[in-house]
């Protein structure tokens, strides 16, 4: 039936209203990402609206300041070893419970593994003084003994994500007790070749302490703009395939979701920007085996763990001649890397995760872990 | 008239205009060409600029300039407010800071409690003893 005269004037005007009023509210916060603003224009004119994200049921086992210490409980749970995920600071926590069918978190739950995820939280004032100090032997250790305590194992599967690898990487390096294995997913090791990023924050044009004695926390938008400098105009233009598609719910549904991801940066808590810069891109301590944690060196030969190095070959955040080294740098023997022909964020969100790359992935994991006792 | 047989519902005039917009800037269609051939080139011109040595240098020196001006502004201000003895903007904004913290404390404590809750109950319930068939005995019989 369609709709009668009055009610699609109704309509029209509503639309028209709610449409200013999401503009106006964009053009209020003047974030530098378009999301925002062109948001609204996709959602009013394909009448699809903003997924629900993480959908995959979880429970807060642990908090401490500003993280959470998130459980997904497995509905049949196989394997006694638990998967931690640590993500990158900057990063919210659900790009890998991005959507029901597109979750790398749901994929591992169903495989029969207890995943856990540590949400890092929107850091405040209390987290300038954060050091990697305090988040390796803090936060992360006590996640890792939660971690163990909940899901009663004597060690657990560590899962870095990008910068939540490099953080990984030298939590096992340093405190190696209860890490039978470590994925390190897209996470640079080699900050030399890290590309504009690399040039964008070399010493002699970069002034990382005057940015942090300037904010405290690095604040969203000069964190933005940096990826925004990337590639300027691609941001923009990858609006035009929606419009295309504009008429297929399911391609508006990612991308509004990934896009929405990609606008939802935090605040990096500012003394462990100031030591990431300095450490990993300006010096590239990190990669040399000196970088230094608490007053020990953060040896990434002293890893022992069995290592996954996971690959995306088109990436252009971690490029892939950032993690490549890694295997040759890890102590142990059972260290492999595994190539997939994606992007950063397609490894956990394209339609060839849940086809390719997790598959892969988690017959890696599982073939390492613990069965559960009959 | 069923389902099948229904003409497709009325696109609105905003999804027309994106549909030819895409269209028209897709890179099969002959205004699409031109397009392309503009993004590229305002691509490799972006990536020149900012990969510039000039361009970073200047950059990093506004950017200094300004974080430094920053830093002194801040100063000043915190100063000026504890001689009027008057909250400072880093004050309420670390009491906001701290009601949050204490709102996702509650709900941390909240779900920390179901877990508590759920493994006692499972203690519980595996401590009973199984029931059995037999009629439970008298004492003394």
């Amino acid at each position: 039936m369609t709709a009668s005269t009055p009610q699609r004037l109704r309509s029209f005007v509503t639309g028209q209203f709610e449409l200013t009023r999401a503009v106006a509210h964009a053009l209020k916060a003047r974030p530098f990402n378009p999301y925002p603003y062109l948001k609204p224009f996709i959602e009013r004119a394909s009448g699809v609206r903003e997924p629900p994200i993480s959908a995959t049921p979880h429970t807060v086992v642990y908090t401490r300041g500003s993280m959470r210490l998130l459980r997904y409980a497995a509905p049949r749970r196989r394997h006694r070893t638990p998967i931690l995920f640590v993500y990158s600071l900057i990063n919210r926590w659900y790009i890998l419970d991005f959507l029901p069918g597109r979750s790398l978190i749901e994929h591992l739950t169903q495989e029969g593994f207890d995943v856990y995820a540590i949400d890092w939280g929107v850091p405040g004032q209390e987290e300038e003084r954060l050091t990697w100090s305090d988040l390796l032997g803090g936060l992360i250790q006590t996640a890792v003994r939660w971690t163990l305590r909940v899901s009663k194992s004597r060690d657990l599967t560590l899962y870095g994500y990008c910068m939540g690898g490099t953080l990984a990487l030298a939590y096992t390096s340093l405190y190696p007790e209860g890490v039978r294995n470590l994925v390190a997913q897209a996470t640079p090791v080699d900050f030399s070749k890290g590309g504009v990023y690399t040039l964008w924050t070399a010493a002699n044009h970069f002034d990382v302490d005057s940015l942090v004695d300037a904010y405290g926390n690095v604040p969203t938008p000069v964190l933005e703009s940096g990826f925004l400098m990337v590639a300027p105009v691609q941001r923009l233009t990858r609006w035009l395939e929606v419009c295309r598609r504009i008429d297929d719910p399911d391609f508006v549904s990612t991308f509004l979701a990934m896009e929405r991801w990609g606008s939802d940066p935090v605040p990096f808590p500012g003394e462990v920007y100031r030591q990431y810069i300095k450490d990993c891109y300006q010096q590239n301590l990190f990669h040399q085996g000196r970088m230094k944690v608490g007053g020990e060196n953060v040896d990434l030969g002293r890893i022992q763990a069995s290592v996954l190095n996971v690959i995306a070959e088109h990436d252009t955040i971690a490029f892939p001649a950032m993690s490549e080294p890694l295997v040759d740098l890890v102590g142990t023997k059972d260290a492999q890397t595994r190539r997939y022909p994606v992007g950063h964020i397609g490894l956990s969100a394209s339609s060839k995760g849940p086809t390719h790359v997790w598959p892969s992935i988690s017959e890696w994991i599982a073939a390492r872990s613990r069965a559960m006792e009959p | 008239m069923s389902d099948s047989d229904r003409p497709p519902p009325p696109r609105g005039l905003l999804a027309r205009g994106l549909k030819l917009l895409g269209h028209l800037t897709h890179p099969e269609t002959r205004t699409g060409k031109v397009f392309t051939r503009a993004e590229q080139g305002l691509t490799r011109f972006l990536t020149r600029v900012s990969e510039s040595p000039t361009y970073l240098r200047a950059s990093g020196t506004v950017l200094r300039q300004g974080l430094n001006a920053r830093i002194r502004r801040n100063s000043l201000v915190e100063n000026a407010l504890h001689t009027l003895r008057l909250p400072t903007t880093s004050e309420v904004e670390n009491l906001r800071d701290q009601l949050r913290r204490v709102n996702d404390q509650v709900e941390a404590l909240g779900s920390q409690l179901e877990v508590v809750v759920d493994l006692l109950h499972r203690k519980e319930s595996a401590a009973e003893p199984a029931p059995t068939d037999s009629p439970p005995t008298k004492p003394g019989a």
